[in-house]
């Protein structure tokens, strides 16, 4: 019984965590967002089929739950440091272990059964919704909703218990766990692994295929085992002890001041901050995760379904300027701000700070990204042009973005109005560099002439949001949105 | 030039009106006591005047300078030390120092020794703000505040989590501070503190000033102390 009293108040407190770290007033917007998009995708399931094998929307459907999982599962070993650096002081149920007798590992647990059941309950079954209601429209049955839930629900289980077990190995191992995670890569790379066949073998894709209801308590009690192999490897909560540093700042201060004086201290702080929490790790993953699942889906789209479509490094450009958007929202929403309201700084000052961590993040992340995919498509020849599309889109995005949003991302992006302006703003470009991106192959000269010249627009554009930032943004007080 | 001034200062929020036409004038060298029941709007007006809110209407000026038109110049002028307030927690005591140092632009190390000793941080200074306690939080931010020895000072409740040895320390630091000229404007529930410490008061309740005086002036009858006052003004 006080497991599910547990249970309860922990939904309730990751329920308000969630709110407050959106607008709370436009909070359940995300949900009806997934029902409305999947709604559309359902409604429009009979044009869809005639491009696109229904078999292989299911490969997609699963891989995307899986890796959904996976980023929810790393997303919650980070939870308290995520917590502690926006709101500086955050008790959570988790850690009643430190006043109450209860022990840790259950509590753990807990939070792991609590977490799966949350985001089941908040994205998949507004999937779900999304479809049946479609189905009033569409020849989709009852019975293969039904099945398309347990299967995608299998999913997001095999990612998020994959997920925590390994961010709990690696924290308790630390390099012996990168060195066997490594191994076991290099393992499996060597081994012949076969990734098109393993795409379609996932047993939540075997089940909705087969109907084998015996894959459910497998997969369930594969779940369940895993958590508890990970709550073995988290420690008991220690007693609070003295995080201690050399310092740092001023060193880094020397570096940062070469780039620019005006932004060194924040720009310094900043650093230090991201480093010493972790959080640098999902601010990366936040970014990297979408463009390996970009490059994933696009490769299946190219290699599984062998639809003639070919996706030059061009489009992935492009497309990293967009995913930008994640890294924006993280690195302006995850800081305690409250502080500088008492310092002579203003809000545009630590918002442009903000667009430079961004950029700089940007290419720590997207200029590899797209010198392996340009290798690997063998178009490194087009390596300058997408580099110079990937930067002129990420600094049109982000000044955008900054302009809308400032340092409350992830609450205004769940205004309509603000969010209709975002679009509007966006999708037009990335539409027009996604087109020329696919032109390049039949006209390379006047493609790349198009793209050039977009450039300059894009970067005067940019330089428009900015100069308005100070109008915005001058005078806000700095706050928990 | 008074440090402070303000004339009709008011402050909405929406259909809420928190302060109603506050007009006040502090002189330099005041210990001036800003008390007031909870919600009274003792912090919105201590946010307005020290330029991190801006008022709806009404003007500012502090140290000469408008608190709306220019609230950065106020800010660099001042030193403020919020009720609540928590550093960044993964930077030590002594980086979060030397950032609030570059951010006021002071030399490298400045005062950043001077403070971390006065508030007896020394054994702190490498240790990172999520693990201090309350009171150590707060020595962090005070020293934050005083980095750059403002000649004014807006402190809200600053001797809260205050050890009484540091107290005490403190309080003959702050008498020195105005017996040389600084100025302070201190927001407190602690009556006997500002009975102590303050050369006068302003009373606020439901957002307007209901009193301004030394404690000879508020007094009705002789040997009525601050806290009898405080009943009689704000329950009236």
């Amino acid at each position: 019984m006080l497991d599910v009293k547990i249970l309860k108040l922990m939904f309730k407190e990751e329920f308000r965590l969630h709110a407050s770290f959106f607008n709370r007033s436009f909070f359940p917007f995300s949900s009806l967002a997934i029902i409305l998009f999947t709604f559309i995708m359902g409604a429009s399931l009979p044009m869809l089929r005639r491009v696109v094998a229904i078999d292989d929307m299911l490969v997609v459907a699963q891989w995307i739950l899986l890796f959904y999982g996976l980023g929810v599962g790393g997303f919650a070993m980070f939870a308290d440091r995520i917590l502690e650096r926006r709101f500086g002081s955050v008790s959570l149920l988790l850690t009643s272990s430190y006043t109450l007798p209860i022990r840790f590992i259950r509590l753990f647990f807990l939070f792991y059964i609590k977490d799966t059941l949350y985001y089941i309950f908040f994205t998949i079954l507004p999937m779900i919704l999304g479809l049946a209601l479609a189905s009033l429209f569409v020849p989709i049955s009852i019975s293969s909703l039904l099945f398309l839930f347990i299967s995608l629900t299998l999913s997001f289980l095999l990612g998020i218990s994959f997920s925590v077990l390994l961010f709990a190995a690696l924290a308790r191992l630390r390099a012996a766990g990168l060195v066997i995670a490594a191994a076991i890569g290099l393992y499996i790379g060597s081994s012949g692994f076969d990734v098109k066949v393993f795409a379609v073998q996932l047993p939540s894709l075997v089940f909705y295929h087969s109907h084998s209801f015996y894959i459910v308590p497998g997969v369930l009690i594969t779940s369940l085992v895993l958590g508890v192999i990970s709550s073995r490897f988290i420690k008991e909560v220690p007693s609070p002890h003295e995080r201690r540093a050399k310092e740092s700042f001023m060193k880094i201060v020397g570096l940062t001041s070469r780039l620019s004086s005006k932004y060194s201290p924040m720009l310094s702080k900043d650093i230090i901050d991201l480093v010493r929490s972790g959080i640098i790790f999902p601010v990366i993953l936040t970014f990297l995760t979408p463009l390996l699942f970009l490059y994933a889906v696009t490769w299946f789209v190219e290699s599984v379904m062998l639809l003639d479509v070919s996706f030059s490094v061009l489009f992935y450009a492009a497309m990293v300027g967009f995913l930008g958007t994640m890294l924006y929202s993280w690195l302006s929403n995850v800081d305690i701000s409250e502080c500088y309201n008492s310092l002579p700084l203003s809000m545009p000052h630590v918002i442009r700070t903000k667009l430079i961590l961004f950029l700089f993040f940007t290419c720590f992340v997207a200029v590899p990204y797209l010198v392996i995919v340009g290798y690997l498509k063998g178009e490194m020849d087009l390596l300058l042009i997408s580099l110079f599309i990937m930067l002129t889109v990420s600094a049109y995005v982000g000044s955008v973005l900054a302009y809308l949003t400032g340092l409350f991302t992830n609450s205004y992006l769940l205004d309509a109005k603000i969010l209709l302006q975002f679009t509007l703003a966006v999708v037009p470009v990335l539409l027009a560099e996604t087109l020329l991106s696919f032109y390049y192959q039949f006209n390379s000269e006047l493609a790349t002439l198009y793209i050039a010249g977009l450039g300059p627009i894009l970067v005067a554009a940019s330089m428009v949001f900015l100069n308005r930032l100070d109008r915005r943004w001058k005078g806000r007080m700095f706050r928990i949105a | 030039m008074n440090p402070i001034e303000t004339q009709a200062l008011t402050k909405r929020f929406g259909e809420l009106t928190a302060i109603e036409d506050i007009s006040l004038t502090i002189k330099q060298g005041e210990l001036f006591g800003f008390i007031g029941p909870n919600g009274a709007g003792k912090t919105t007006t201590l946010q307005m005047l020290s330029g991190q809110m801006p008022p709806t209407s009404g003007t500012a000026k502090v140290l000469g300078i408008d608190v709306a038109s220019d609230p950065i110049a106020v800010k660099a002028a001042i030193g403020i030390v919020p009720e609540i307030e928590y550093p960044p927690s993964f930077l030590t005591v002594e980086e979060y120092l030397h950032f609030v140092s570059s951010v006021r632009g002071l030399p490298e190390n400045g005062n950043v020794d001077r403070w971390i000793e006065f508030f007896g941080l020394e054994e702190k200074r490498e240790t990172m703000c999520m693990s201090l306690s309350k009171g150590q939080k707060k020595k962090v931010t005070l020293s934050a505040a005083l980095l750059h020895e403002p000649r004014m000072l807006f402190m809200d409740e600053p001797f809260l989590d205050l050890d009484p040895l540091i107290q005490r320390k403190f309080k003959a630091w702050l008498l020195d501070f105005v017996k040389g000229g600084g100025t302070v404007f201190l927001s407190t529930h602690i009556l006997e503190l500002a009975e102590k410490l303050c050369t006068r008061v302003g009373i606020i309740d439901k957002g307007r000033l209901v009193a301004v005086g030394s404690l000879d002036e508020l007094r009705k009858t002789k040997g009525e102390d601050l806290e009898q006052i405080f009943v009689r003004l704000v329950s009236a």
